[in-house]
C-alpha cells in the first residue's frame, strides 16, 4: 500500500516545553494553526479544528509530555485526511528544540498533498514565531491561502 | 524513493516564473544570491550556500517554456542526499495566476536531512512568490524565516526597527 508522508524539520529557539504547550492547549493551538479549535487534548480525546463550516477533527493518539504528540485525522475532515497521522516529536538540544513534524498515511502523494506540504512548513513556522517572540500567523495565511 | 512535493499559487504569469527559475539574475532573487546557471539543456547550474559552503550541482535535464524546468543534481553536500535526485518545476496558468508544482525526486531514506530541505523548499518557495508579486524575495544571504509568514502590512514596522532579529 502507497504509504506517503509529509516530514519537516524546525530549530526552535524555545525548551520543549513551551512547544508542547502550544501542541497541546486549544487556545495556543488557535494561535499558530487554526483559530476556531475546540476540545481538549488528552489521550483518546478528540480536537476539533474550524475552517468556516467545516470541521477537522483529530483524535488524540499519544502524548508524552514535553516529548511527543500525535493525532488521527478522523472520518470527520477532509477526504484526503481520514486516517492519517500527524506526529510532533521534540527534541531538546542545548537549551533549544527541534521539532520534527511527520504527516504519514497519505494514500497519494498528488493533488492536496503538495498544498498540504506547503502549508504545514508555514504553520510550523507561525509556531516558531508564537514561542519565539509571542506571535503566530494562524490560517488563513495571506500567502498561500489566498 | 522518497519524494518531496510542493504546491503554490502565485500571482504572476508562467512567463515570468520561468525566467525566475530559468536565469542567474532570477535565482538571485529568492533562492541564493551565490548562483551561476546555464540556459540550455546539458548546461549546468552551481548553487551556493553559507559563504560558499554549501554547494548544489544540478544538470539542466529538461527546459519546456514556460511550463517545465527539470534538473539532475550531479553534486552536492546538502543534507537529505542530493545526489542523483531529480528536482522539476511545473507551471500551469490559472486565471491571472499560475500553480507552480515542485517535485523533487528519489530521496534514498526520508532522513532529518530530507525534512529539513522539505521544509527549506516550502521558504524558498514562498520567497519565490513574494519576488514575484512584491519585487522582493528573501533568498539565502538574507534568509529570514518569519518574513514568509507575516502578512504585508505588519512588515514596514519590522523595516523601522532594523528587520531581520
Amino acid at each position: 500500500m502507497a504509504n506517503h508522508e509529509i516530514r519537516h524539520e524546525v530549530g526552535i529557539e524555545a525548551a520543549p516545553a513551551a512547544l508542547y504547550r502550544a501542541l497541546t492547549d486549544a487556545k495556543q493551538l488557535a494561535l499558530w494553526w487554526i483559530p476556531d479549535t475546540r476540545g481538549a487534548s488528552a489521550p483518546g480525546g478528540a480536537l476539533e479544528f474550524w475552517f468556516g463550516e467545516h470541521c477537522q477533527e483529530m483524535r488524540v493518539t499519544a502524548l508524552e509530555p514535553d516529548r511527543l504528540v500525535c493525532w488521527r485525522a478522523t472520518d470527520r475532515g477532509m477526504p484526503d485526511w481520514a486516517g492519517t497521522e500527524i506526529e510532533f516529536a521534540l527534541v531538546p538540544r542545548d537549551g533549544r528544540t527541534t521539532l520534527r513534524f511527520r504527516h504519514a498515511g497519505w494514500r497519494e502523494a498528488t493533488g492536496a498533498f503538495g498544498h498540504c506540504s506547503m502549508s504545514w512548513a508555514v504553520f510550523l513556522l507561525s509556531l516558531k514565531e508564537l514561542v519565539e517572540v509571542g506571535k503566530g500567523f494562524p490560517f488563513p495565511n495571506q500567502w498561500i491561502h489566498q | 524513493m522518497h519524494d518531496i512535493r510542493h504546491l503554490i499559487r502565485i500571482h504572476a504569469s508562467p512567463e515570468r516564473i520561468y525566467r525566475a527559475l530559468t536565469t542567474a539574475d532570477g535565482i538571485h532573487g529568492w533562492w541564493t544570491r551565490d548562483a551561476d546557471l546555464d540556459d540550455a539543456v546539458g548546461g549546468t547550474g552551481e548553487f551556493r550556500f553559507y559563504g560558499g559552503k554549501g554547494v548544489t550541482t544540478v544538470r539542466i535535464a529538461e527546459l519546456d517554456p514556460p511550463r517545465r524546468v527539470g534538473w539532475t543534481t550531479v553534486a552536492s553536500n546538502a543534507p537529505g542526499g542530493w545526489v542523483g535526485t531529480t528536482i522539476t518545476f511545473d507551471l500551469r496558468a490559472e486565471g491571472d495566476d499560475t500553480i507552480l508544482t515542485l517535485a523533487h525526486r528519489g530521496f534514498a531514506e526520508p532522513s532529518d536531512g530530507f525534512a529539513l530541505v522539505n521544509t527549506g523548499w516550502a521558504y524558498y518557495l514562498v520567497s519565490l512568490q513574494q519576488y514575484l508579486e512584491t519585487g522582493e524575495g528573501a533568498p539565502q544571504q538574507d534568509k529570514d524565516l518569519a518574513r514568509v509568514i507575516r502578512p504585508t502590512g505588519e512588515r514596514s514596522r519590522d523595516h523601522m526597527s532594523g528587520g531581520q532579529r
